[in-house]
């Protein structure tokens, strides 16, 4: 299947290119792992990274996340069933975007990608610079990308939440 | 989906595990001294399968325990239930860790936490289970509440505890507490397999097709009673048309056909002609052509004013999008600069098929976004001015249209004779109005059988649906499964040997008993002697249902927990120990019960698996090769290591 990120930059359909451009995907991963990082002693394991935009860009699933990242995911995952049958097509879709933005982030030393995880690299982004312009939209994502990010460090096991997701691990 | 006990498991307060492995598909059994923690092991599995009440036995156990495990095995998949102790006097804990995908027991506790509730793990069980969706809608008029089987309703089936398997009065599991019995009868159909999988979906069908076919006939009765009061209601048309001058006084028309064809012509549009021989209202004409004008242009003009406003909109709405763009893109002003080799990857140095974007391309979109931005706002102000010249100009004509109608309106005023006319026109035009009316329905009803088809098709889709709902066609299908149940049984009943073996027996649903039909009349167990029978007919009530649920591959663990099914040779009190198979009548009889629960888990060939705590051991190759467990010289459920170290 070809999709639009095997193409180059300005082969690209301008509006896909545009909304999932990796400077943003990747300001959303970047504030995830910070998140992480900033509640738990450890790396974010990769795989996690993969379930973060499809989560937090549809706004379905956006909505339907908890408020508190005290939540146990299990919990969470039997009420939402039907909501979480969409996300492995999802995962699948956004994959390409995840993997470019990571890409993204590790070229300009933003993020580092060990074995044992993913961690803020040397020149970490300005996430709390002001930015030249925004939408509610886009305020809404990074904070549901900050929240993953704290609620994935409150579970006890990221095969679980991977698995209740139906994604394989 | 066979659901079947791998193993169960204790954790002590200080983080050691002990544990109970069982076999797949076979017969198991734990053999031992009495109050070593035989029957704990039953109310583990109960209680880690979500129920509400902690029942293991107060003591050494509660004492000692933090958390009760079990860890079940779904077609190989290990599932791991973990349930905190509520400790000693306590009733229930909501502290449940749930792992799935899990290949051995862990080792410790430590990373135990509360991940789910007992209502959310009751859910993930069903859900694991298979069971469809469904519900049981009692009979009209019971005050009960419909009932969806689960989880929680599945386990009933597969647990016999020491005070149950040889009650007289109670077949199943729980069935002496308030509501068990009414739910364990009303989810009976589903898991017997009487009801099918989809019947859910059906019944809501069902309800829907039927909803919309009572308005479908609404529709068509009102039709209806239009045209049969027909005599009536075209007779009162016909006088109404004559007295405003429609139709002539002297017509009498004479067939049904006629008289629709009078009123047809009586309803036909008619001019609206003003006495023309009247000078003072010779340019009525006139104005009458000027207003229409008027009004063609005025029309014109609010269409083209309509183009323009959502010319505007859509203006408006690129406006948006391209400023959701713009917001996303504008992430690019995070970045310090740019990095070295954009076409490389950062690690493996490999060169990437496909370059990712660099900041300076993400930028020039930025940029481009930006000026598409301005190129719109810029185009907008001569959209709005044409839009306000376009209004102006509308305003100016229905200035014109309100002088012409008061022009009409002075002339009319001027003439008395006029007005009389117009009243007696509006009369007309009303009666026309109403013959027209009532035509349009007759001919849609003659002419268009598209409500009376969809009407006989929702009748058809109802019925259909009906006969797969049907009440009738659930009782018998639950009477087949029944049936096959009470052969089994019979069979069973007769290698142990019972009393009343060589009768049909059959499993009474409205009771939840076994019943033996003798010459004398139907024997109910309660009515039975001999607690070696009571036993013997749970056991093989028990085998006879889960070899159905086998068989229909029901969502029903593939499991039947037995607590001491030989108390009634030996009681709980008499520690019988070892025995041989054949010394005297006790001996036999507890031989052949064991003997056959072997057989069973055989001839099913792995599908079913059987879990026996017990005090007897009997002095035969196959039980010793059935034993998972022997606890006795000092060996038990709890380690002494554990009491110790209190």
């Amino acid at each position: 299947m070809a999709t639009a990120w095997q193409i180059d930059w300005e082969h690209r359909p301008p509006e896909e290119a545009a909304l999932y451009n990796p400077a943003f995907c990747g300001e959303l991963l970047a504030r995830s792992v910070k998140a992480y990082c900033g509640s738990i002693d450890r790396c974010f394991p990769l795989p996690l990274a993969f379930v973060i935009l499809p989560l937090a860009l549809p706004p379905g699933t956006r909505r339907a996340l908890p408020g508190k990242s005290n939540t146990t995911f299990e919990t969470w995952a039997a009420q939402h069933e039907v909501l979480l049958s969409e996300i492995p097509s999802t995962v699948l879709a956004l994959r390409p975007v995840t993997r470019e933005a990571l890409l993204f982030l590790t070229q300009h030393k933003a993020l580092a990608i060990s074995p044992r995880g993913l961690a803020l690299g040397e020149t970490p982004l300005r996430l709390s610079s002001k930015r030249t312009s925004t939408s509610t939209e886009v305020e809404e994502m990074q904070r549901t990308a900050r929240l993953l990010g704290r609620w994935f460090a409150n579970q006890a096991n990221p095969n679980s939440i991977l698995l209740a997701m139906g994604v394989q691990p | 989906m066979t659901l079947q006990l791998r193993a169960i498991a204790i954790y002590s307060h200080t983080g050691e595990r002990r544990e109970v492995e069982f076999e797949l598909g076979r017969l198991n059994i734990v053999t031992g001294a009495s109050k070593t923690g035989k029957s704990a092991l039953l109310d583990i599995v109960d209680f880690c399968w979500g129920r509400d009440e902690c029942t293991v036995a107060e003591g050494e156990i509660r004492r000692s325990v933090k958390w009760f495990a079990v860890l079940f095995d779904n077609d190989g998949e290990g599932i791991f239930i973990a349930r905190h102790n509520p400790g000693p006097g306590g009733r229930g804990a909501d502290h449940i860790y749930f792992e799935r995908n899990i290949d051995e027991l862990p080792a410790s506790a430590s990373h135990f936490l509360q991940n789910v509730t007992a209502v959310a793990l009751r859910s993930h069980l069903s859900q694991i289970l298979g069971i469809a969706e469904n519900l049981y809608v009692p009979e009209p008029g019971a005050t009960r509440v419909p009932l969806s089987a689960s989880a929680s309703q599945a386990i009933f089936f597969s647990l016999q505890a020491q005070d149950e398997i040889a009650n007289r009065r109670l077949l199943f599991h729980r069935q002496g507490e308030q509501h068990i019995p009414v739910a364990i009868k009303d989810t009976l159909p589903y898991f017997l397999g009487a009801m099918e999988e989809d019947y859910y979906l059906k019944q809501r069908r069902y309800n829907e097709a039927r909803a919309r076919l009572r308005r479908l006939e609404k529709d068509l009765n009102e039709l209806r009673a239009l045209t049969t009061n027909a005599t009536t209601a075209t007779e009162a048309l016909l006088q109404g048309a004559k007295k405003v001058g429609l139709v002539e006084a002297d017509v009498f028309p004479e067939t049904t056909e006629e008289l629709r064809g009078v009123l047809r012509g009586a309803s036909a549009p008619r001019e609206f002609h003003y006495a023309k021989t009247d000078d003072a209202a010779s340019d009525l004409a006139d104005l009458e052509d000027r207003r229409r004008l008027i009004r063609g242009q005025l029309m014109e003009l609010r269409e083209e004013h309509a183009q323009f406003v959502r010319l505007d909109r859509e203006a408006t709405d690129f406006t948006v999008e391209a400023r959701a763009q713009e917001a996303r893109l504008a992430s690019i002003g995070l970045i310090a600069s740019e990095a070295e080799g954009h076409e490389s990857c950062p690690l493996c140095e490999s060169k990437l098929a496909v370059a990712v974007p660099s900041v300076s391309q993400i930028r020039e979109s930025l940029r481009h976004v930006g000026q598409q931005l301005t190129t719109v706002s810029r185009d907008r102000p001569r959209l709005q001015e044409h839009i306000a010249s376009l209004e102006v100009q509308r305003a100016e004509l229905e200035e014109q249209q309100r002088t012409v109608q008061r022009d009409i309106a002075t002339r009319i005023a001027d003439n008395e004779r006029l007005r009389i006319e117009q009243d007696l026109f509006t009369e007309q035009a009303r009666v026309a109005g109403r013959i027209g009316y009532y035509l349009e329905n007759v001919q849609a009803i003659q002419e268009d059988n598209g409500l009376r088809l969809a009407v006989a098709r929702g009748r058809a889709e109802v019925a259909e649906l009906e006969k797969a709902l049907d009440p009738e066609a659930l009782n018998e299908r639950i009477a087949t499964a029944l049936s096959l149940v009470g052969r089994d049984l019979t069979a069973y009943a007769q290698a142990l040997q019972l009393e009343h073996g060589d009768n049909p027996l059959r499993l009474d649903r409205k009771n939840l008993t076994v019943v033996a039909d003798t010459d004398e009349g139907a024997l109910a167990l309660s009515q039975i002697g001999s607690g070696e029978n009571w036993v013997g007919y749970h056991v093989a009530a028990h085998l006879a249902l889960h070899r159905l649920f086998r068989a229909r591959k029901r969502p029903v663990p593939a499991l039947l927990m037995l607590d001491q099914p030989s108390q009634a040779h030996y009681p709980p009190d008499r520690d019988a120990g070892v025995i041989s198979a054949d010394e005297d009548e006790d001996q036999a009889a507890v031989a052949r019960l064991y003997r056959e629960l072997y057989n069973y888990c055989e001839a099913l060939g792995g599908a079913m698996q059987i879990i026996v705590a017990d005090h007897v051991e009997l002095l035969e190759p196959w039980f010793t090769d059935a034993t998972a467990q022997r606890w006795r010289d000092g060996i038990k459920l709890v380690p002494m290591s554990w009491l110790r170290g209190e």
